[in-house]
């Protein structure tokens, strides 16, 4: 689609009549023009805000500076800069997007959108965008339409194509314009992952042009544009052999083609649309028409954008900002700023926990009894940190400067002046209580103490010190380096400020935090208890592992619930189920199958057996397990019982934590589930789930479910009221 | 120099706390640290002991003789590395097997002219990872391939090239050669066994005696208290405990077997009575007495005074005597004062050469200026929890390592006046008395 000047009329007069004019004023104080000589700057600086959006407003607005300059014969070369501190373009206003999820903007505005890229493209002078700091989806879109870019060095640039973390695509030109630049397998890579480059892999693989430091960015942007002024080169796209190897071979782009597809459908199980759809788009429009393509495009973006997948993506987006903005408490107690901490013990979680805090620039103590347990903290640590550093991540002399942040030591030393302990030994509670009062009498009384454990009330512990407000539960996922949830639980007497530090310390070590109140399980590990449990009654019915876990992926999960209680480890589970089970009654009492094949020294992966045998990475199937297990094969379960049984059971419980008041909002249970456990992000959450399927449609099949397989069925009060007065988990 | 004298200065200066890595001989067990990481592992554990906060400490200074290629000024970088702010300035010393004791020195100085009240001081020394250099024609080819203009410069130099150009001069058999006398360490300590007349078998017998009181004292526990146990780089799979040198069973019979490696033919000194090359590192919290006291701080002791004395190169053996005498007279004090003395063992011969000068009037006449003899350094006193010889000798540590284990025994016996000193390659001595209430 072509923007003439008169159409573009048009359209300024529809947009000014249907929105206010303030909103077009305010982009006209955001997008300006300068003149420097021959050259023309185009500086995007949104008003009074933190970020620059394409807004509408504001892509009107660059439509109108475009034409300007299209004008303007004396402009002769033309530089986009923006004058935000680390951000040169966030994106599109996902607002916006939404807005077109409700089917409220059409598949014909987008394309007048694409248009004013396009215009861009077809300037007659050379165009260039000098970027720094973070450049997202539209603004990624913005920059391939000129003909160049000079990017910084920074760390704080990062460019991107993220659609697809949002279950669409980029829709201003990115499907068609990036490829033409990358080439066809960078582009799919950078695509279909949404991965940020930094400025010099940027120019590595040919997304920018040039590199500059950022106090220079827009000196050597200026200087450059004025030779290309003098030169008048506009761009020509050519592949770049050998870059290309592959594409350029007969055949070789459909194998591209089908080594994507293939990879996407291993990771997504077919779940998500949108990289198929991307795949889709860029095969059918490559090295074909641009305008031909960016039609395809928006017809695909306008699918994509409506589809529940996209919509339970954008939804785990704004979870992840409220996070950003929490505090943990309300009111206005900031948290202490973590400068030393110390972790008792060095175990997997201990010495996970001491990595991550070293890691991230705090100095830990790192305590255990003896020498050689840590020993085995630093060795883990270590074996993180290489890994890094063999994939040029890092370089020699920061990893001597993080690892000497890592304290190794058996005795309480240099425990006087810390902000934060975390302790992680074993789940005794008479160990956890002789440490605790250990540290209440060596360390100052600002020190927060937090404990990791998974299975203890932190109400109990804290009775050990003499100001339990100082005791907050801090509880990491296995492994700590890759999970990002921490569950910060408050006891009884847990202080607003022990809480918030915590919480935002957490965040500051790049995790996602929710705050529970303490019971036994918290949220995770309550919620996986029955799960776990119903997934060993339906293998004892007949069900094999293989088929529960292949049902459980293609419902989302990360991995299925046979291949979970093995990674997590069968002697773990078989005491967690306890735990829960005296905790609970009746319908947490774990089948007793758990406890004999844990007796067994069956205890997972980490013995080489469990459920499944394990071998060289790979798991099979134990017949001989299954046959001692006495499995009784009655009548055949179908794939969707499987899911309801196992899915219902903990939005049942889920659903009871929120009537016990544990959680601060409804939200924090999806939080939870998904960056805790993995829980499909396509669907949203687990009670996004819920809602989708209908609270009323899940009692009364939970009714059915009790009455042929017992109790622990049985609708809780909340479920049961939500479904009686037609009410969704979620109120929005 | 003049001795500095503690009581005469603006602050007296305490110990607060103190912490070394194990030592171990070069090539084994601690090949894998680089001096920093040494350096880092004794000061954190010494400011943990202190329970200091980095924020609290004016200044680090730290002795280093071989100075690593990526460490050109070692203490700010273990500074920084242990957690120091950036704020807090450092600097790297050097004299010789003395740099520590020049760091506890630079320490005193400060804080006695109330220039600090708290500096850290120690020394690091990571005998294994001295570099091997290339000689000077291997030096001008690089420099030609680097610099020159043309090719045909370059192809005319690589033509001359000879594979004998690639024999590593090593570093460390060049760092203890003296350049002005062109003796090495061990030459000199066969000057004062032909001069004092101490033969092989005394020798010998001394290192026996050195190995046995230095496991003894790892039996009894004696070594632990200043000890901070390491976890071993790069694969962090071994613990060390402590010192890895010490020979339970040493026996002159083993020692015998042993030939002199710095005269063949009529030597006596063998590596067997002279201390090993090894690694390790000392750190050391100096602190005004008025500060630590209003802190209520623990006080390991006091130092109460100093100093350097030079002495001829070919006999530096003798830089004990000569600083101590110096010393003693200074702060008029009798040797028979002392209760306990450290005088480092570079080589058995060295260490016996000085008692026997210590008790020679004819020696105090002719070279220490005095009419009567010192006094007598008896072994009863002498490294009693045993010496460099079972120990090892990081030479940029050891000087921090004798005040360190000087003040824990005085402690144990309850000891009021301690000696440390050491002799120093070069020709010079270091002499440091230390007191305890």
């Amino acid at each position: 689609m072509e923007m003439t000047k008169e159409s573009f009329k048009k359209e300024m007069a529809v947009f000014k009549a249907e929105f206010k004019e303030d909103l077009f004023s305010v982009a006209e104080k955001s997008l300006t023009l300068e003149k420097r000589g021959n050259i023309g700057i185009l500086n995007f600086d949104q008003y009074q805000e933190k970020a620059n959006k394409l807004s509408t407003p504001n892509m009107l607005r660059l439509m109108e500076l475009f034409m300007t300059i299209d004008e303007d014969k004396t402009i002769e070369a033309l530089v986009i800069i923006s004058r935000k501190p680390t951000i040169f373009i966030a994106g599109a206003d996902i607002s916006e997007i939404q807005r077109m999820a409700r089917g409220e903007v059409t598949s014909e505005t987008l394309m007048k959108l694409q248009a004013v890229f396009t215009y861009l493209e077809n300037l007659s002078i050379p165009t260039l965008a000098a970027i720094h700091g973070a450049c997202m989806g539209g603004g990624t879109e913005l920059a391939l339409a000129c003909d160049y870019r000079i990017a910084s060095d920074a760390p704080e640039t990062k460019i991107a194509l993220p659609e697809v973390l949002l279950g669409v695509l980029p829709g201003w030109g990115g499907t068609q314009r990036m490829p033409r630049l990358v080439g066809l397998e960078k582009s799919l890579d950078l695509i279909l992952t949404g991965k940020s480059l930094d400025g010099k892999r940027a120019k590595k693989v040919g997304l920018v042009d040039k590199i500059a430091p950022v106090e220079s960015l827009e000196q050597k942007a200026v200087a450059w544009a004025q030779e290309l002024a003098k030169s008048k080169k506009k761009r020509t796209y050519e592949t770049h052999f050998k870059d290309r190897l592959l594409e350029n071979v007969p055949g070789g782009k459909w194998v591209i083609f089908d080594q994507a597809k293939k990879q996407v459908m291993n990771q997504s199980k077919g779940n998500y649309p949108a990289p198929l759809k991307i795949i889709e788009v860029i095969k059918k429009t490559y090295g074909g028409d641009i305008n031909n393509g960016l039609k395809v495009e928006a017809k695909a973006f306008t699918e994509l954008v409506t589809t529940p997948e996209s919509k339970a993506l954008i939804g785990i987006f704004y979870l992840q900002e409220k996070v950003k903005k929490d505090k943990g408490i309300e009111g206005k107690i900031a948290g202490k700023e973590i400068k030393r901490a110390a972790v008792i013990g060095a175990g997997v979680m201990g010495g996970g926990i001491a990595q991550l805090f070293s890691a991230k620039g705090t100095r830990v103590r790192m305590k255990d009894i003896s020498w050689d347990a840590v020993a085995k903290g630093y060795k883990a640590a270590y074996k993180i940190f290489r890994k890094l550093l063999d994939k040029k991540r890092m370089k020699p002399n920061e990893l001597a400067n993080i690892m000497e942040r890592i304290e190794g030591t058996v005795d309480y030393s240099g425990f006087k002046d810390l902000d934060l302990v975390v302790e992680a030994v074993v789940e005794s509670l008479e160990v956890k209580k002789k440490i605790f009062s250990e540290l209440d009498s060596i360390v100052s009384s600002n020190t927060v103490l937090a404990t990791n454990t998974s299975s203890l009330s932190i109400t109990e512990i804290s009775k050990a010190v003499k100001d339990p407000k100082r005791v907050v539960g801090m509880h990491f996922f296995n492994p700590v380096d890759k999970m990002p949830l921490v569950e910060v639980i408050r006891g009884q007497e847990t202080s607003d400020e022990a809480v918030a530090t915590v919480f935002q310390y957490a965040k500051k070590v790049g995790k996602t935090p929710i705050v529970v109140k303490d019971a036994p399980g918290f949220v995770v590990n309550r919620i996986l208890g029955p799960y776990l449990n119903e997934a060993v009654y339906l293998l004892l019915e007949g069900v094999s592992p293989t088929r529960m876990d292949q049902v459980m992926e293609k419902f989302g999960m990360p991995m299925g619930p046979i291949a979970l209680l093995d990674e997590v480890g069968l002697d773990v589970a078989a005491k967690v189920s306890h735990v829960l089970h005296q905790a609970f009654g009746e319908r947490m009492k774990p089948p007793t199958a758990i406890d004999r094949v844990a007796q067994e020294g069956r205890l997972g992966k980490k013995s080489g057996k469990g459920i499944y045998l394990h071998s060289d990475g790979k798991r099979s199937e134990d017949s001989e397990l299954l046959s001692k297990l006495g499995i009784k094969s009655s009548k055949e379960i179908s794939d969707d019982e499987i899911v309801k049984r196992l899915t219902y059971v903990m939005v049942n419980e889920a659903a009871r934590i929120l009537d016990e008041g544990l959680v601060r909002e409804v939200a924090d249970i999806d939080v939870g589930m998904i960056f805790g456990t993995g829980f499909a992000p396509f669907r949203g959450g687990l009670l996004r789930y819920a809602d989708a399927v209908g609270p009323d449609s899940i009692v009364s099949d939970l009714d059915v479910l009790a009455r042929d397989h017992g109790t622990r069925f049985e609708p809780c009060q909340f479920l049961q009221q939500l479904s009686v007065e037609n009410r969704k988990f979620y109120q929005n | 120099m003049k001795a500095w004298i503690g009581k005469t200065q603006r602050n007296r200066v305490v110990v607060v706390s103190g912490a070394r890595t194990p030592f171990a001989k070069a090539g084994t067990k601690l090949k894998g640290c680089s001096a920093v990481h040494l350096g880092v592992s004794a000061v954190r554990e010494a400011m943990a002991r202190a329970e200091l906060s980095t924020g609290q400490v004016d200044e680090v200074v730290m002795g280093n003789a071989g100075t690593p290629a990526d460490a050109a000024n070692i203490a700010r970088v273990i500074s920084l590395r242990a957690g120091f702010s950036e704020a807090v300035p450092a600097y790297t010393v050097h004299r010789n097997c003395a740099s520590a004791m020049e760091a506890v020195a630079q320490g005193c100085l400060k804080i006695g002219a109330g220039l600090a009240h708290t500096i850290v001081v120690g020394g690091t020394e990571s005998m294994s990872n001295m570099p091997l250099i290339f000689g000077d024609e291997m030096k001008e080819l690089f420099s030609t391939l680097t610099f020159a203009k043309s090719n045909v410069e370059k192809l005319e130099k690589l033509a001359q090239f000879r594979p004998q150009w690639l024999k590593p001069v090593v570093s460390i058999m060049e760092g203890l050669t003296d350049p002005i006398s062109g003796l090495n360490m061990g030459q000199t300590a066969e000057i004062l066994a032909r001069d004092f007349n101490i033969s092989r078998q005394e020798q010998d017998a001394f290192s026996v005696k050195s190995h046995q009181k230095t496991v003894q004292a790892q039996k009894e526990g004696r070594l632990s208290e200043e000890l901070a146990p390491m976890v071993i780089e790069p694969d962090f799979d071994e613990v060390l405990e402590s010192d890895f040198g010490p020979r339970d069973g040493q026996s002159m019979e083993s020692l015998a077997k042993l030939k002199p490696f710095f005269d063949r033919d009529n030597g006596t000194v063998t590596p067997g009575n002279a201390c090993p090359i090894t690694d390790g590192a000392v750190a050391l919290v100096l602190m005004s007495e008025e500060k630590a006291k209003a802190e209520g701080r623990n006080i390991l002791g006091c130092i109460s005074g100093f100093t350097f004395s030079g002495c001829e190169p070919k006999r530096m053996g003798m830089g004990p005597i000569y600083s101590s005498a110096s010393l003693l007279d200074q702060m008029e004090m009798d040797f028979s004062e002392m209760g306990l003395v450290e005088l480092n063992e570079a080589f058995a011969a060295q260490v016996i050469a000085n008692q026997k000068a210590w008790s020679s009037d004819k020696y105090a006449q002719e070279k220490l200026g005095r009419k009567k003899a010192l006094g007598e350094l008896r072994d009863e006193i002498l490294n009693v929890n045993g010496g460099a010889i079972a120990l090892g000798h990081p030479v940029g540590a050891t000087g921090g390592r004798l005040v360190l284990t000087l003040l824990n025994e005085m402690k144990r016996k309850h000891v009021a006046k301690g000696l440390a000193t050491l002799c120093i390659g070069g020709g010079q001595g270091a002499a440091f008395v230390l007191e305890r209430n």
